[in-house]
């Protein structure tokens, strides 16, 4: 009698038990605030994992998963485990459209990690807004924090503009004033040139000629034949990538580099400075972050090592394995958004979706230092548009080596904002 | 402004016969086995690795104009073998459909083993020529010359040789053909092996001037598309005779708008010609 009491107890246990875990996998009977502390944080990641932009697409999405990693070893976020959800965009508008609708409609992503394809960003930024998820935007034109941005975007990155006033600085008038500007024909490469005009035309900068050509380019010589080497100083080249090797070759096969300097933003990323061969003596670029370990301030140096390590980077940028040139100058980018979310969340007490109004606004103006979680330095999130404003890298290649010319800090690149996204609506 | 010009015509004339080696290797395939090959991009990558690999570990790029050749045609022989002769007969999208496949099976192979970055083979003829006020690579000239070389030898080995007399033969009417005696399914793989010899050669020319990577057969597969189909699918003549054109047009529209807009008008050139002759300029009807 009384097994069979006990077996009675035991179906009723079982039902009870069943009708309870279907409860709770509907996330019925608990409140929010419960539910939200043992479900995970999803961080979708959009990636150019391949097409033109892939040097940069592996590395951003090497070091976000390595963050996130890190943090869930660490014991999450809020004691809530971080799961990360990569999509390759292909470094192509539509594609990543599609696998931005993805992260956010079918994998329920809560933050999303963004590509370094401008387009890509720019096209996102409406999509975000009208989801109401936070995105972390990795392109370098400059309205992605300005006109093209809203109240849901933030760059943890410097764009275009600031380092064009910190190559205006740091290179100065002295290789010249007449420019010519070629640049790859989307918002990128369209800011590159227009930033470049802005910096050096109050200085006496003369533009001698302006021209898009499409990326993927394989000829330049019919453009380059339009540039009289006598009467130019400085190639402007907005193009990345295999594109900008074949610039800087191209120019230089036909004679062009002989006293006139090639400058460009962040350009050699995931080129090795070999490849330039003896063209690179004419090449400046901008950087984000430091390409060789040595460049880094020595209070600096064990956060960098330690990002690097955690990446697989070595010293001078490479893959530690395959000693493939890497994305120092763009990479920390991602990891550092992954930390992003973390402050933000930490400081709004987000729980849910529904807490991205407090998130955005935690985040508006937060100042961090530099450390494991910030790794190229100290940094604030401007509350206007959202932009990061921090140290700002310009070098030169010179014997096929980078050589770093000179630093500007965030302070020293600063530029008023022509947007207030604090009044919007979160 | 007529210096310009010159420059313009005399380089799109030398990027054409650059362009026109790669097409050739198209059209061929596609007159003969009735093949859109999608994959001609990826062969003209490994031509260009193979340059790569030749300038890298034998000291010298100029190896990989013998070697290049002879791995493309082991690879054609192979791709030919286990895909194309399968393909052949299908209707064209399901040949676009597997070719596509190969493009990308090959391409990320190259991924996997050459790697992501771009690379640069340094010009193996470093001289420039005074010309019209300015400079010219000597190398872009000598690419000229070989292209042109090449295409003549091409078209030697199919008017005057057996095999050429067999391919010609078995392209008009592949049935007689076999009646004939001709070993058709041989003729083939020949043809295959053949285009895909032409692209490699293409990717060793071009690797000194545009860098290697391995995704560097997207960007020129479109443009030997645009040439085969200006031309007439299967014309040799008319893909040298298109590619000569489009560069140089694409060239001197360049010298008056910007190069988005000249190369709209290298498209729209190409939209003519076929509103007017639809099966292309050398095309049969």
């Amino acid at each position: 009698m009384k097994d069979r009491k006990n077996m009675k107890t035991r179906r009723e246990f079982l039902k009870t038990s069943v009708v309870g875990a279907g409860a709770l996998s509907l996330g019925l009977g608990f409140p929010a605030i419960v539910r939200g502390k043992s479900e995970p944080i999803r961080i979708g990641s959009l990636m150019d994992m391949t097409g033109a932009l892939y040097a940069f697409g592996t590395w951003g999405h090497r070091s976000a998963e390595a963050a996130v990693k890190r943090i869930n070893a660490q014991g999450g976020i809020g004691g809530r485990q971080v799961v990360y959800i990569m999509e390759d965009s292909a470094t192509n508008v539509q594609t990543g459209l599609r696998k931005l609708r993805k992260l956010i409609e079918q994998d329920g992503c809560d933050f999303i990690v963004g590509p370094c394809n401008s387009g890509n960003n720019i096209s996102a930024a409406p999509i975000v807004e009208q989801a109401g998820i936070p995105f972390f935007a990795w392109g370098t034109a400059l309205s992605i924090t300005q006109e093209k941005g809203n109240r849901f975007v933030f760059r943890g990155i410097n764009n275009i503009r600031h380092g064009m006033i910190a190559l205006a600085k740091i290179m100065g008038a002295e290789q010249g004033k007449r420019y010519y500007a070629l640049g790859a024909d989307y918002e990128w490469g369209r800011s590159v040139i227009a930033e470049f005009r802005r910096v050096m035309d109050p200085l006496g900068g003369k533009i001698m000629g302006e021209e898009y050509s499409p990326v993927g380019t394989e000829d330049f010589v019919p453009y380059l034949n339009k540039i009289k080497a006598d009467e130019v100083d400085i190639l402007v080249g907005g193009y990345f990538t295999a594109d900008i090797l074949k610039l800087v070759n191209q120019a230089y096969e036909k004679g062009l580099l002989k006293k006139m300097q090639i400058v460009g933003g962040a350009m050699p990323t995931g080129i090795a400075p070999k490849e330039f061969g003896p063209a690179g003596n004419s090449v400046w670029f901008t950087s984000y972050g430091p390409q060789l370990i040595s460049d880094v301030p020595e209070a600096m140096k064990p956060y960098n090592k330690n990002y690097r390590a955690a990446i697989g980077m070595d010293d001078e940028g490479r893959d530690a394995k395959s000693l493939e040139e890497g994305s120092p100058s763009y990479s920390w980018t991602t990891w550092e958004h992954v930390y992003w979310i973390k402050r933000g969340i930490e400081k709004s007490g987000w729980k849910s979706k529904d807490d991205a109004g407090k998130f955005i606004a935690a985040l508006e103006g937060m100042t961090v230092e530099a450390s494991d979680e910030f790794p190229q330095g100290p940094k604030t999130m401007r509350g206007k548009d959202h932009q990061v404003f921090t140290d700002q890298r310009v070098y030169k290649i010179q014997d096929m080596k980078y050589v770093l010319k000179g630093v500007l800090s965030g302070k020293e690149t600063e530029y008023p904002s022509e947007v207030d996204y604090t009044k919007q609506k979160a | 402004m007529v210096e310009l010009i010159i420059s313009q015509v005399v380089n799109g004339l030398v990027w054409g016969l650059i362009l026109a080696l790669i097409s050739i290797g198209l059209t061929l395939i596609y007159g003969q086995l009735e093949i859109v090959n999608v994959a001609h991009g990826a062969l003209y990558t490994i031509g260009a690795v193979v340059a790569y690999y030749c300038f890298a570990y034998l000291g010298g790029w100029a190896f990989s104009i013998v070697f290049s050749p002879i791995a493309l045609v082991i690879l054609g022989l192979i791709i030919y073998g286990t895909t194309i002769r399968y393909s052949q007969g299908k209707p064209p999208i399901v040949t676009v459909i597997i070719t596509y496949g190969l493009l990308f099976i090959m391409e990320q192979t190259v991924f996997l083993t050459y790697g992501g970055v771009p690379r640069s083979i340094p010009n193996p003829i470093p001289y420039n020529v005074p010309f019209i006020g300015g400079d010219y690579p000597v190398y872009r000239i000598f690419c000229a010359v070989f292209s042109g070389l090449v295409l003549l030898a091409l078209i030697v080995f199919l008017k005057r040789t057996r095999y050429g007399l067999w391919i010609r033969a078995t392209r008009q009417d592949h049935e007689t053909a076999m009646n004939m005696g001709i070993p058709v399914s041989r003729v083939y793989a020949l043809v295959f092996c053949l285009g895909s010899a032409l692209a490699g050669l293409g990717g060793v020319l071009a690797a000194p001037i545009t860098s290697v990577t391995f995704n560097m057969g997207h960007a020129i597969l479109i443009d030997a598309f645009i040439v085969v189909i200006m031309a007439g699918f299967g014309s040799i003549i008319g893909t040298v005779v298109a590619s000569l054109i489009i560069e140089v047009v694409i060239g001197v529209s360049a010298a008056f708008v910007n190069p988005v807009m000249a190369r709209v008008v290298g498209m729209a050139l190409m939209v003519a010609v076929l509103f007017i002759r639809p099966e292309g300029l050398f095309g049969e009807e």
